[in-house]
């Protein structure tokens, strides 16, 4: 039988970061700043939320870039981009935990940039109410801790869901589950921070 | 639908990720059950409550400091292409003709074998530094048969061991010198 080989169109070439991805790998090194440019933030929050330490998370997120940019010579799309960089950021995040049993989070790390004390929004520019700012400060601090006290696997499909704005089947498909999973595990994972975080409301 | 059937689907439901049923069998219920009301309100509070969590700036210069380790990576290989280049140079200005054309068949076969050697280890480095997850997503065939140039990477090994790069008097005994 003869086979006709038909080069069938990748569909994950409408992904304008496969396509940069591409040029990084005909040596477009601008390419690759512009993915770095795009995604650098974003998986350093990724990590430093599910790691719980800013300094390594800093290191962590140039090992995503490393790995993806000595990857480029053998490219080949086969997924979104986002999911494939993603999915190596949770490995090495799960590598990191593994590896170090438990990170404490250190809850003197900062919420905010490196420029101080965060810039909140307020409505008028005169200073803020000092009691307004503390009991911010003591919100995200409890947050912390609650997203911290997940499981892991809880704690990701959380800050991808609700930090990246994934859908549930880009989770699944970074996580590798299903569907089906990603919605039990982030029902138990709703649930855990209700109980954490508004437990007057909560009731059986 | 009972309480308790509900409540398990009021997370989901309130990501509008839930399937026509469950979204309709939800809807219908919380019309009339103050309880469940209650609980997504809970729900939704909380869940609106990790936006105190706000996205924090990464160190600046993040940029410069990847390439800086790029470049930082793999001395060897440049080390390596230094070494065959200068041996050469040398080889020029001596008038070493003959010898030349036995080191030029040597070099070309040290080079093949190096190819070969630097793709298995690249294949290895590219297997260690990627699991097999990563590598489904890029690679059409993520394991590279590393094992078919084991033979070539043996003879790399005895062309290294001889450091013909900088001993002339080896190279003028080339044929001598034992190859497989």
């Amino acid at each position: 039988m003869i086979m006709l080989f038909v080069d069938k169109p990748n569909p994950f070439l409408d992904d304008p970061d496969v396509r940069l991805m591409l040029e990084v790998q005909g040596g477009n090194n601008r390419s690759f700043e512009t993915l770095m440019h795009k995604y650098y933030p974003r998986l350093f929050n990724f990590i430093f939320r599910f790691v719980g330490r800013r300094e390594i998370a800093e290191d962590l997120t140039q090992e995503v870039f490393l790995k993806v940019y000595h990857a480029a010579s053998r490219y080949r799309p086969k997924s979104k981009f986002q999911t494939w960089i993603y999915t190596i950021a949770k490995n090495i995040s799960l590598n990191e935990l593994r590896h170090h049993k438990k990170i404490a989070v250190s809850l003197d790390d900062p919420f905010v940039s490196d420029d101080g004390p965060m810039e909140r929004q307020i409505e008028d520019t005169a200073a803020p109410r000092a009691d307004e700012q503390i009991l911010r400060e003591e919100a995200a601090a409890a947050v912390r801790e609650a997203i911290d006290s997940l499981p892991q696997n809880q704690r990701m499909a959380v800050i991808l869901r609700r930090y990246e704005q994934f859908s549930y089947e880009e989770i699944a498909q970074t996580m590798r589950l299903s569907v089906k999973a990603v919605k039990s595990l982030l029902s138990r994972a709703k649930e855990n921070l209700k109980n954490k975080l508004t437990p007057a409301e909560t009731f059986e | 639908m009972r309480c308790v059937e509900i409540k398990k689907l009021i997370p989901v439901y309130l990501d509008g990720e839930s399937d026509p049923q469950e979204t309709m069998a939800v809807k219908e219920h919380l019309a009339s059950c103050a309880a469940c009301q209650k609980e997504l309100h809970a729900l939704e509070r909380s869940w609106k409550m990790l936006g105190e969590w706000q996205n924090i700036e990464p160190s600046p210069g993040y940029v410069s400091r990847f390439w800086t380790r790029v470049s930082l990576q793999r001395p060897w290989r440049e080390r390596v292409a230094r070494g065959i280049q200068e041996s050469l140079e040398g080889l020029r200005r001596k008038r070493l003709a003959p010898v030349f054309a036995a080191v030029c068949v040597l070099v070309f076969t040290g080079i093949f074998s190096l190819r070969n050697y630097w793709q298995m280890r690249e294949a290895q480095d590219l297997a260690a530094n990627l699991n097999q997850e990563e590598l489904e997503m890029v690679f059409d065939h993520p394991s590279l048969g590393a094992a078919e140039d084991i033979e070539l990477a043996e003879n790399f090994d005895i062309i290294q061991d001889i450091d013909f790069f900088e001993d002339l008097e080896v190279i003028e005994n080339a044929d001598s010198l034992e190859l497989i």
